[in-house]
């Protein structure tokens, strides 16, 4: 089932997607995956007979969030998300030539939209003048009124001094930032960057399965796990929080369990816009935990995804984006890395668009590497659980619809569910905000009907538990939601760095 | 990660194995190729819709067919496992059912009466269908016929009246002051953006719509509704505040209220597996969803491990135990090591636990000598729900099997598909928890 020019016909129209898909519901405008996915495939292989009907849905597709939800859920395997990408590819080459100033404004809206790392390096050595410029209610309606932006409430950039942090964190832990492809040939690994970056155990072993990890690499890393264990210092009793039954079994420590991990972790951090330019604070936490638990990651923080160019409309450039970050971390790959991504998206670009857009081994070599860090810290689960001291909040968790596309299930929670004493509610609904979907304005009122519904499952359970912070893995979400119920929102990895690292 | 019990399958096997399991505080995951099949069902669970007396039925059927799942459970086990879903489901998807679990009789969409077990909030007040009844349709919604029911209905001696709602006229959508655009596009179920040339609703899109605007609709219906007893509407009141949206209508029309499940999506269905899931997650279970169990692994008898395919990769993932409740047709059972089943396309029934040491001989309910015996194809098992051969040797020791994959029930002619998950779900994951203890 790889190819996509017979891959819609396995779909047997069960309409389960049209059921999941947030924008159907509220937009009576937009058909549902089911029609612009399979359906629209099969007339556009129909050729002339579909003729008609393909020309009604064609100008429908840019209407598609992304969030992925139709493959989350179709239990054939189609991948109908993609159908529909590909079908608004190959109908974007003809620009409508109505509303020509609009147009050319929005086409600039996009492309700004399309560039979160070139928006990113400005706005942070502009800091406080951006900030205030974007907060401003005159500047934000103006962007809306000529870009058709909509910032309500716009991400503040890092400062200079915040990001200066970061960085420190990262150069202060023999971590190494990359921008070049390093020079290394198999066998010459230990040569050309010894020096930077420490590999304890590298001695030990040198091939590069770390990331499937095979029994016999088990055996040979237990000493390695044990010289890890004797450093988790106390071990907190593990108190049943919310109805949740007690996590701590001690099978989980057991390394011919762990099977995933490597004795040698090889961790590459790829941290992604959010954390490079608005909240230095996620990768800092990130990398304070990784150090609490012995690994020494190299760090990527030179590029961006490459996703906001493709929802924004810019193949090539998304394509560029995608092959200059395979071929900076494919030496990386080769040797054994794990690639660790903290927000969703950029982890599903990695596993799985860079793959479907490009189809090239390469690709789907670093899908292959590539972790969620709640996926990643799930084998290290018995280390944390004896770091993690008690904290007596109420958190609500959401649960981001790229993280569930990454088939992860519920890792996120089960991590910051190792907290004793935490009191958690769950709410799974799309936010509708999507990336850059949710700052346009022909998107607002559909994004915004899709918040609301979160908005309401959000108050429901921040009465009940009491509390005003949201956890969410995604920042983007993490945004919505901060707009539309006044809650603070925060990645996971921050209470859990509070519990077991400040 | 190592769990206590792996669930292969999200219907309602699988999600009752998974809640059974947590109540037992086994650490759980579910695995699941998609949405649950749920989200495609009537939302009303059937125990055995053949006999008039479910419970003489399933002792006749047993009788007949030693080989039905039913007879692998006491009768007790059966009675435990309906009341055990009541109590899971209670107050977020609150379920009705007949003093010792006896059977309801409901009209169908097309006016035929049907009969079920368990009956969700929204159509418990359907059973018994009363003389006088209205049913609403609404116009440009195609998946529900009102003329079609009451026509149906009237054939057999009832009077019932249809009428169509146009919710569009009766929306009231001029602008009040101070209020923007984008909000009257919110309280607006037929918000199209500008592109669209034409409307699509579907039933997601209406529950949605409703959950505001419900008010409206029954100012229109209420002097529509003195003459009748109750009002019936397809199963589209409401998707998240469903409870709500009934208990307004019925407060305002005056009269009770009943929902009558339609064509896929299904509402009722999609109620019931979010209440499922949010409670496994709440009490600590994991769900992967968009996983596909591609193989798994074997020493001896025991399944060591499956082999599930998320983006990007293979995960293994496991289990001290296993329930497989992956379906039958649409489910693709696991394969055993060896065996390629991502290019098999779905809708062939290719084999329960067919592998190197599986033959068509050892399993030979899998593979019916005629299509007629297709709807009772599955996994034969023995009393404790392991996968035995022909010799009645236990093929996998640590899996358990329930739902439609067992072999010897036909869940459609007989109306017992929704009992055969519920009891078999929880008896697996007793087993599995009893396994466990030693």
């Amino acid at each position: 089932m790889t190819d996509l020019n017979e891959i819609f016909e396995y779909c047997i129209k069960c309409s389960i997607c049209q059921s999941v898909c947030p924008v159907a519901a509220y937009d009576a405008g937009f058909p549902g995956p089911k029609i612009l996915g399979p359906d629209l495939a099969r007339l556009q292989a129909a050729g002339e007979a579909g003729k008609n009907r393909t020309a009604e849905l064609l100008p429908l597709l840019g209407m598609c969030s992304s969030c992925l939800r139709c493959e989350t859920a179709c239990p054939f395997d189609i991948p109908v998300a993609r159908l529909i990408r590909r079908a608004e590819q190959s109908s974007r080459e003809t620009p409508p030539t109505s509303l020509f100033f609009q147009g050319a404004f929005r086409r600039l809206r996009d492309k700004m939209l399309a560039h979160p790392e070139k928006l990113g390096r400005i706005g942070t050595a502009l800091a406080p003048l951006a900030n205030k410029l974007m907060g401003d209610s005159a500047v934000q309606k103006l962007l809306s009124r000529a870009l058709g932006l909509e910032m309500e409430q716009p991400n503040n950039f890092a400062s200079w001094k915040q990001c200066r942090r970061f960085i420190l964190e990262l150069s202060s832990s023999d971590n190494q930032r990359i921008a070049q492809p390093p020079a290394i040939s198999p066998g010459s690994e230990q040569s050309s960057y010894d020096n930077r970056q420490v590999d304890r155990w590298a001695e030990a072993d040198h091939s590069s399965e770390g990331c499937s990890g095979g029994s016999d690499e088990n055996n040979r890393g237990d000493s390695a796990e044990n010289a890890l264990r004797t450093r988790v210092v106390h071990r907190v009793e593990n108190q049943s929080g919310d109805g949740v039954a007690n996590r701590s079994d001690k099978q989980a420590c057991n390394p011919a369990v762990n099977r995933l991990r490597a004795h040698n972790p090889k961790l590459l951090y790829f941290t992604g816009c959010h954390v490079n330019f608005y909240q230095p604070e996620i990768g800092t936490a990130f990398l304070q935990l990784l150090k609490t638990l012995s690994i020494k990651p190299v760090i990527y923080n030179s590029h961006c995804c490459g996703i906001p160019l493709l929802s924004n409309g810019d193949r090539t450039g998304a394509h560029r984006a995608f092959l200059r970050n395979i071929q900076l971390l494919k030496p990386y790959v080769e040797h054994g890395y794990q690639v660790v991504c903290t927000c969703p998206t950029c982890g599903l670009a990695l596993k799985k668009f860079y793959a479907e857009e490009l189809g090239t081994e390469d690709a789907e070599q670093l899908a292959a590497a590539t972790y969620d860090y709640a996926e990643y810290l799930e084998n290290y689960i018995c280390e944390l659980e004896g770091l993690i001291r008690p904290i007596e909040r109420s958190f609500i968790f959401h649960l981001p619809c790229h993280t569930q596309a990454q088939g992860i299930g519920s890792a996120n929670l089960n991590l910051v569910r190792l907290i004793p004493g935490l009191k958690l509610g769950i709410v799974d609904k799309c936010c509708g905000q999507s990336g850059t979907y949710g700052y346009k304005t022909e998107k607002r009122e559909v994004s915004r009907g899709i918040s609301a519904s979160l908005a309401r499952q959000i108050k429901e359970q921040s009465s009940r538990l009491d509390t005003e912070t949201v956890l969410t893995p995604c920042s983007s979400c993490g945004y919505r939601i901060s707009l539309e119920c006044g809650v603070r929102a925060e990645h996971p990895l921050l209470p859990i760095w509070e519990a077991a690292v400040k | 990660m190592s769990y206590d019990v792996v669930i292969i399958g999200t219907g309602l096997a699988g999600l009752t194995a998974a809640l059974k399991a947590l109540e037992q505080g086994l650490r759980t995951i579910v695995v699941s190729r998609g949405a649950s099949t749920l989200e495609v069902m009537s939302g009303c669970i059937d125990l055995y819709g053949a006999a008039e007396d479910p419970w003489l039925g399933i002792g006749a059927l047993i009788r007949e067919n030693p080989g039905h799942p039913y007879a692998l459970l006491e009768e007790e086990n059966i009675y435990q496992a309906l009341s055990f879903f009541i109590q899971e489901v209670k107050g977020i998807c609150p379920y009705h059912h007949q003093e010792g679990f006896q059977n309801y009789r409901i009209p169908t969409a097309l006016g035929q009466m049907r009969t079920t077990c368990l009956l969700p909030q929204g159509q418990v007040a359907a059973a018994d269908a009363d003389e006088h009844v209205l049913v609403v349709g609404f116009k440009g919604y195609r998946d529900f016929c009102s003329a079609l029911m009451a026509e149906g209905m009237n054939k057999t001696g009832y009077s019932w009246r249809s009428i169509d709602v146009d919710l569009e006229l009766i929306q009231g959508l001029n602008k009040s002051p101070g209020e923007k655009a984008g909000e009257i596009a919110v309280r607006n179920c037929f918000y199209q953006n500008s592109a669209s040339v034409g409307s699509y609703q579907n039933s997601i899109q209406l529950a949605v719509c409703l959950e505001r605007i419900w008010p409206l609709l029954a100012e229109e219906l209420r002097p529509q509704v003195q003459d009748v007893d109750k009002v019936a509407f397809p199963a589209i009141l409401g998707l998240d505040r469903y409870l709500e949206l009934q208990q307004g209508l019925e407060e305002s029309l005056g009269k009770r209220v009943f929902e009558v499940p339609t064509l896929p999506p299904s509402l009722p269905g999609i109620r019931l597996s979010k209440c499922l899931m949010n409670r496994i997650r709440q009490l600590g279970g994991d769900l992967l969803q968009h996983s596909f169990v591609v193989a798994a692994e074997k020493t001896g008898d025991i399944c060591s491990k499956v082999l599930v395919k998320t983006a990007g990769k293979t995960r293994e993932i496991q289990g001290k135990c296993y329930i497989l409740a992956a379906g039958r047709m649409g489910g693709k059972w696991i394969a055993l090591q060896g065996e390629e089943v991502a290019d098999e396309k779905p809708g062939l029934l290719k084999g329960s636990l067919n592998g190197s040491d599986f033959s068509r001989r050892q399993c030979p309910a899998a593979f019916p000598q005629q299509d007629a015996e297709l709807s009772m194809a599955g996994i034969k098992v023995n009393k404790q729900l392991q996968p035995i051969d022909t010799e009645g040797k236990i093929l996998l020791a640590n899996v358990f099997c329930a739902g439609s994959v067992l072999a010897g029930y036909d869940p459609f002619s007989e109306g017992s598909g929704g009992g055969v998950a519920i009891a078999t779900g929880y008896r697996a994951a007793e087993l599995a928890a009893r396994g466990l203890r030693g």
